[in-house]
């Protein structure tokens, strides 16, 4: 009998542990997993805070994140204003626990400076989190949201980037994604409702 | 293995391992329970119509997380499903099946028993849409809360939906008996997450009968019943080592799995007699498009007759096809014939589309292409040849074609769907369920375009309240299968670059209706729009 391939050694025992670990837990067991898991590098936020992405900013939250970058003369504007005023309205109803998220798809270029004065200019209120990174790594975040097309082209070029609002509970490990060009009305009801999940 | 960067989770999966290895056709095809009437109950907020003229039944349904067996090699798979609360446990699949006889109303209390605390995609929120009913806004399982309907039900709550079963114009005087279902099937809606929800299992059918499509084979079109009408309802997924469903809720692009399911069991066989069936066909996957065949162990195509598409009998069988393609929620019915093979033949529904990714099949919808060896679902058995009363007649369900002297006159509306910086846009614009895009008559005829500018990407297109009539493909007539003077359709296919027109006319019911993608993680990811229906 040949061993088991590692990888899949692997997945067995973590999906053991991660049953033995429900099992204690109230009961649940593992009721299927989501495909899923973000990277845990160091970013900047717009006052200069290194912060590790998973650690610091996503475990324990509601998360709404987009991608822009500061020098963005396509559908950033739109976007971040869609954004904006979608957040005015979740705070008044209910939604001050949410965290706003930009990530800043020109991390080359964009500076701590870049993106308070882009916060500023946006309306973006003073809890909005900015970050900026390396770029390999941004590029993974980047990936590893969903923020991505599968043709190629239209993935490497910064100019058509994703407009997708990524929406995440981590605490329920939900998340799902909407677009980024629908009103602000529509975007906070769908922020809204990913947040209702008790 | 976790690198300077670390990992979140205690799992990286963003490279899936290939589902565990599961000897097919081991364990017969299950067949979902029917769901049982139960007394008449005080319900809230639904009445059926006046123009009912007989006594609705009652449905209490459930919507749980439970374990079922997908395949004997594999542990319980902890899924979400309907269940008929009629019965103390079911571990099923798929939800109850409803029967439905036209002209009878139904009424249904849906209870949203999922877990509040639940973890993992999904979301416990609840919205049920009886896909291809023509029904008032109020039940059609509208994908978000609005103006006077709260149809999104959380944990612990209930909502009462009424399914009238009444012809499309009956309040006008004109009901059309030719434009009736045969196939339905109902599924959870609710926007951002109906692909995470339907993958979970929340997914059911619903079979209709009147005095032509009687369900005795001895009365009325005569076509195969009881046992010899089996629903067929196509699934695939993917599980991790412990059997428990994967699924990545930041894919966008839609969802290919590698374990296919039939009617909830991973390759089943189904021991038949020598003798006709009637295979009732659900695409009930997210993003897989099937073309399925019935083939020979050596891979040789069989004939049948299709006899109905998702909106109901044809006007006529279409024989010796071998082919049935099916976008996402399309749902084909076809008529086998299994008395010329010799008992003990084995035979499969395969599925053999080259699809490399949640974009579609390679190809065009005209020509697209193959695998060379099929995707087995199913296996057949053949057992002893046996009397079989049942036929396949000439004529299926005789069409009225007074809806071609509407389209010279008829209200022309264009839909075009694009991709633009990684979203789904309609006429340009993202998605806003309280802004229809479109605002028509009732009872006015309509001919509506359907474009499709989105690049190499596939979509089968939805429209709630009514079935269409199929015009013309890319300014051509369409094959058989969708023209319109000979079928309807409720999902009609573009695949890259097509162009549609369809007639329709939206009748009964003012209200605001959906037009989505039913590509499910399209349809999240905002590929969806709506339009309003005024007196
Ligand atoms: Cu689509």
């Amino acid at each position: 009998m040949s061993l088991p391939n590692k990888n899949v050694f692997f997945y067995l025992a973590a999906t053991l542990s991660l049953l033995a670990l429900n099992g204690c837990n109230g009961g649940h067991l593992a009721t299927g997993k989501n495909l899923r898991s973000l990277p845990n590098y160091v970013v900047t936020d717009q006052h200069g805070n290194k912060l590790r992405f998973y650690d610091d900013v996503i475990a324990g939250h509601a998360v709404v994140l987009q991608f822009m970058y500061t020098r963005c003369d396509g559908i950033c504007p739109a976007a971040t204003g869609n954004l904006v005023s979608a957040r005015r309205i979740c705070l008044g109803q209910g939604g001050s626990d949410l965290r706003f998220i930009s990530i800043s798809l020109d991390p080359a270029r964009d500076t701590p400076e870049d993106l308070t004065d882009y916060s500023r200019i946006s309306g973006m209120d003073n809890e909005w989190i900015l970050l900026t990174g390396k770029p390999a790594e941004i590029e993974e975040i980047r990936k590893a949201l969903g923020a991505k097309d599968p043709d190629p082209v239209l993935d490497s070029q910064r100019s058509s980037h994703s407009a997708g609002i990524v929406l995440g509970n981590d605490k329920y490990d939900r998340w799902a994604m909407i677009s980024g060009l629908s009103p602000g009305s529509a975007i906070a009801r769908s922020i809204l409702r990913i947040l209702t999940a008790i | 293995m976790p690198g300077a960067a670390g990992l979140t989770k205690a799992l990286r999966l963003s490279d899936p391992l290939p589902s565990p290895g599961l000897t097919p056709f081991v364990s017969p095809l299950p067949i979902p329970m029917n769901a049982q009437q139960v007394a008449p109950f005080q319900t809230v907020g639904v009445t059926p119509s006046r123009f009912a003229t007989q006594s609705p039944i009652y449905h209490k349904i459930i919507a749980e997380e439970r374990l079922v067996s997908l395949h004997p090699q594999l542990p319980l798979t902890r899924i979400w499903g309907y269940r008929d609360a009629a019965v103390p446990v079911s571990t099923s699949g798929l939800g109850p099946t409803f029967i439905t006889t036209f002209g009878v109303p139904m009424i249904m209390r849906l209870t949203n028993a999922l877990p509040p605390d639940h973890v993992g995609f999904g979301h416990p929120f609840l919205t049920t849409h009886m896909h291809g009913a023509h029904l008032e806004q109020r039940s059609d399982g509208f994908a978000e809360n609005i103006g006077p309907f709260r149809p999104v039900t959380a944990p612990g709550e209930s909502y009462d939906l009424c399914y009238n079963n009444l012809d499309p114009g009956f309040s006008t005087g004109e009901p059309d008996s030719s434009d009736r279902p045969s196939t339905l099937w109902y599924h959870d809606h609710v926007l951002d997450f109906t692909a995470q929800n339907v993958y979970r299992g929340l997914v059911g059918l619903n079979l209709c009968f009147d005095q032509l499509d009687t369900g005795d084979e001895t009365q009325g079109l005569q076509l195969p019943s009881g046992a010899f009408d089996v629903p067929i309802c196509l699934q695939d997924r993917r599980l991790d080592a412990l059997g428990q469903l994967v699924y990545d809720p930041l894919d966008h692009n839609g969802f290919l799995g590698d374990v296919f399911l039939v009617n909830g069991a991973v390759q089943p066989f189904l021991s038949v007699q020598g003798r006709k069936y009637r295979f009732r066909m659900l695409n009930g996957c997210n993003a897989r498009f099937l073309n399925m065949r019935i083939v020979s162990a050596s891979g040789a195509a069989q004939t049948y007759s299709q006899i109905a598409t998702e909106s109901g009998l044809m006007q006529g069988p279409l024989r010796d096809q071998t082919d049935s393609f099916m976008s996402p929620a399309q749902r084909n019915e076809i008529v086998f014939d299994f008395s010329r093979f010799a008992p003990g033949t084995v035979l499969y529904l395969e599925n053999n589309v080259d699809q490399p990714d949640g974009r579609g099949p390679r190809g065009t919808f005209d020509n697209p292409r193959f695998t060379p060896v099929g995707t087995r679902f199913l296996k057949f058995i053949v057992g002893d040849r046996v009397a079989d009363p049942s036929r396949v007649p000439d004529i299926l369900r005789p069409f009225t074609l007074d809806y071609l002297a509407e389209v010279p006159a008829a209200n022309r509306l264009q839909f075009q769907f694009s991709r633009r910086n990684g979203v789904w846009v309609i006429n340009g614009e993202s998605v806003d369920l309280h802004n229809p895009i479109a605002t028509v008559r009732l009872n006015t005829p309509q001919v509506w375009t359907f474009k499709n500018n989105s690049g190499g990407w596939w979509h089968p297109i939805h429209v709630h309240l009514e079935y269409m009539h199929v015009l013309t493909r890319n300014g051509r007539t369409p094959a058989l299968n969708e023209r319109g003077a000979f079928c309807r359709r409720d999902i009609v296919t573009l695949g890259p670059n097509d162009e549609i027109e369809a007639f329709f006319k939206f009748r009964d019911y003012p209200g605001r209706w959906l037009i989505h993608c039913h590509t499910t993680e399209h349809e999240d990811a905002f590929m969806m729009t709506c339009f309003d229906v005024i007196a």
